[in-house]
């Protein structure tokens, strides 16, 4: 089963939030053991990361598709001077190509494992902190789904956020040399 | 073994230092084995040798400070002629010089002493006390006193041995050279890549404001003050890209120790000359090509030169010749390895070949095209695995080494007369010289040392050949990757009519790449792309940033020659792939 709170999570430490316009709400002032989370939009659904692992939040600027890549990696972007593959987590995570009018807004740029990864995004929300004690195993029925990227969900009083276990999600992209055009 | 605090710059300094003594040391006894008993040689390495001593004890490296304390005393006799030179001799001294550079890399990694040198020590004191001591022992082995002193060496190491004069002076004030960890110039030429995109951006953007301006004072100034920018942050690109440059004696210098070595072990007799270690390169390029060069003379070394008898009975010299050389040529360094061994022999090339399954029974091929197959993957031309080059590592291991690099490597070989192999690099790693095609409205750039030419073509001079396109080049029949096909990309409307062809070489090989247009040529500084997106399979080497920004991604030559017919292949089946998206 899923319910997993990192021991990382337990002993965040404060963290100084340098999101650009990201305003900062904390959900609940509390003693309690909590976690960092960087939000985000994705086909209408709240996801939610551990903060560390953003390093920053930005528009969406011209995208260099890769030829031969595999379809859920959008293509190349140039963060100032360096150059970082954009990974559809849409496509990634099977919820359809909402294209169009609910175009992607944001690439949330992620440091996992040493390596910069930006996430296209429908837009990006906060950073907030949640009670350890707030999140759950994800509903057994989801989790059938190919959904073992789910950390869980986080219960707030007024709405869901899914936890996203980002190197899982990306374990693919991290291994070296990855996919062919097949 | 000491108990106080080396600092780990400290450290560093001393490891730099006593790897260069080490190099004299080892020097000196290649010297004195080559030409025999030469008292300057003996006095040039003296000082060396104190130096590291008494940098070793300020250290706290006991134990290496005793080693080279006897091994002090040592050439003291020889040059007093009490130790005679010998063969066996030779073997201790440098068995005792590969103790002693292992005992100084392990200090320095652990920060204490771990290799235990008394037993080399003993070899030295049985050596010593063999011979007769007729002379007091020279001033070189007062203990040192920890300011390290110049090394009161003989008089004749002032002009005999350079090292000895500038590493001495290491701790006092050198005023004209810095030690910078070499991270620091990445991230200086990084930047420096950065303010070359953004000088172009703003050039252009003088521009159009200078016009809005309408050639008032204001806009001569701004132009002028754009110039100003783009010819300082040239220079700046030029002084930065030649700080990095290191001279090619830092690979080669290695070399007549590992020819000395693989040379007894198998009773051959072979002299290196080594040509051209001035040449300079990037040390990017310095750091990656050491070990593909140890390979190819190992290889000269195993299969190249032929036992002395052999070499008798063929009528040659009994001792074999390896020339090492190194040379600039316009972008790029040609590093040349000629033996005069006995040469590839292109049948058995042929044979081996088929065994792999490499060529078909009826492929013909010219000899010069089969002996390039040496490079195959899997292919190894050494009869029985010797302990020295069959590690596994074969040929196919050192071409993808050089063409990580950007590199080419080619083989030419007259059978019993000798092999040659050339190896060409880029003077840098950091900014190559590309072509900039255009295909399906999207831009890439293609790495112009690998191009041959580029030419237009109408559609009526491609030829299928056995399913294949073909454009015929004077009297080549040159195979065709249609670029937009092999990518998966949208076909251009209208622009059916223009089409180029961009001819990549490797070797004897020739592909062509068909584009819609070609765009120049320019500079490009080279940024490496995640590991998800990069390698053959997707035929991309790296990427680079436009003036304004965008992203062009720099085509991997490598992958249209590698399996040329699985490319290909690829490269039919992908548009049906696509169809989709």
């Amino acid at each position: 089963m899923v319910e997993r709170r990192t021991p990382e999570g337990e002993a965040a430490p404060a963290h100084s939030i340098s999101i650009f316009g990201a305003p900062v709400r904390e959900e609940r002032k509390a003693a309690e053991a909590t976690e960092h989370l960087a939000t985000f939009l994705l086909a209408g659904e709240e996801y939610g990361v551990d903060v560390r692992l953003v390093q920053e939040i930005i528009r969406v600027s011209e995208i260099t598709p890769v030829p031969r890549a595999p379809d859920f990696i959008k293509g190349v972007i140039n963060l100032r001077g360096r150059i970082i593959p954009v990974v559809d987590l849409k496509r990634k995570l099977g919820l359809g190509q909402v294209d169009g009018a609910a175009r992607p807004s944001r690439i949330v740029v992620v440091k996992v494992r040493e390596r910069l990864v930006g996430l296209l995004v429908d837009g990006a929300s906060q950073v907030l902190k949640v009670p350890v004690a707030s999140i759950e195993a994800a509903p057994e029925e989801v989790v059938e789904i190919d959904a073992n990227y789910l950390r869980g969900v986080a219960k707030l009083q007024d709405r869901l956020i899914i936890l996203m276990d980002l190197p899982k999600v990306l374990a693919l992209e991290l291994r070296e040399g990855v996919g062919t055009a097949e | 073994m000491s108990d106080f605090q080396i600092s780990p710059e400290l450290l560093n300094i001393y490891l730099e230092d006593a790897r260069a003594h080490l190099e004299a040391l080892d020097h000196a006894l290649l010297a004195l084995e080559r030409e025999g008993l030469d008292p300057e040689i003996v006095s040039g390495i003296l000082g060396p040798l104190h130096t590291l001593k008494g940098n070793s004890g300020m250290m706290g490296f006991g134990g290496i400070k005793d080693y080279v304390h006897r091994l002090e005393d040592v050439f003291v006799r020889v040059g007093q002629g009490t130790v005679t030179l010998s063969g066996p001799l030779f073997d201790r001294l440098f068995a005792g010089a590969s103790a002693l550079r292992d005992a100084v890399e392990q200090a320095c990694r652990q920060r204490a002493e771990v290799r235990n040198l008394e037993g080399e020590r003993a070899v030295l004191e049985a050596i010593l006390r063999q011979a007769p001591e007729t002379a007091p022992a020279l001033p070189a082995a007062t203990p040192p006193t920890p300011a390290l002193p110049a090394a009161p060496a003989p008089p004749a190491v002032a002009e005999a041995a350079a090292p000895s004069a500038i590493s001495a002076e290491y701790v006092s004030t050198r005023s004209n050279m810095v030690r910078v960890d070499f991270s620091q110039l990445d991230h200086l030429l990084n930047l420096v890549g950065e303010l070359i995109i953004h000088r172009t951006k703003l050039h252009e953007l003088g521009r159009h404001l200078a016009e809005r301006l309408g050639g008032g004072r204001e806009a001569v100034e701004l132009l002028s003050a754009v110039q100003q920018v783009a010819s300082v942050s040239t220079q700046l690109q030029e002084t930065v890209m030649d700080i990095r440059m290191l001279p090619i004696r830092h690979v080669f210098e290695r070399f007549p120790r590992l020819v000395r070595d693989l040379a007894r072990q198998q009773g051959k007799d072979i002299e290196l000359i080594l040509e051209g270690e001035a040449t300079r390169i990037d040390k990017a390029i310095i750091d990656e090509i050491g070990e593909p060069l140890v390979h190819m003379i190992r290889n000269s070394v195993d299969h190249g030169i032929e036992a002395p008898s052999v070499r008798v009975a063929r009528g040659k010299t009994p001792t074999g010749t390896i020339l090492l050389s190194a040379m600039q040529e316009s972008n790029h360094v040609l590093i040349t390895i000629m033996d005069d061994g006995s040469g590839i022999d292109a049948a058995a090339v042929r044979r081996k070949a088929l065994d792999r399954g490499l060529v078909k029974p009826e492929e013909t091929l010219a000899d010069r095209e089969l002996v390039q197959l040496i490079f195959s993957q899997g292919f190894s031309t050494a009869e029985r695995v010797s302990e020295l080059s069959g590690r596994g590592v074969g040929l196919d291991v050192v071409m993808k080494s050089i063409e990580r690099l950007n590199g080419l490597v080619e083989v030419e070989t007259v059978p019993g007369v000798g092999t040659k192999f050339t190896i060409q690099l880029p003077l840098t790693l950091a900014i190559i010289s590309a072509l900039l095609v255009e295909v399906s409205d999207r831009t890439y750039a293609v790495p112009l040392g690998s191009v041959v030419e580029s030419l237009k073509f109408r559609p009526g001079d491609v030829h299928a050949i056995n399913g294949r396109d073909t454009l015929r080049i004077r009297d080549r029949i040159v195979p065709l990757v249609h670029l937009e096909a092999f990518f998966g990309l949208a076909p251009v409307a209208g622009a059916a009519a223009a089409h180029y062809a961009v001819i990549l070489g490797r070797g004897d090989k020739r592909v062509g790449l068909v584009v819609n247009r070609l765009r120049g040529q320019q500079e490009v500084v080279i940024k490496a792309l995640d590991p998800s997106v990069s390698g053959t399979a997707f035929a991309l080497a790296g990427a680079t940033i436009m003036g304004d920004g965008r992203v062009v991604l720099i085509l991997d030559v490598a992958a249209f020659f590698e399996g040329r017919r699985q490319a290909l292949a690829h490269g039919r089946s992908l548009p049906a792939l696509a169809g989709g998206s």
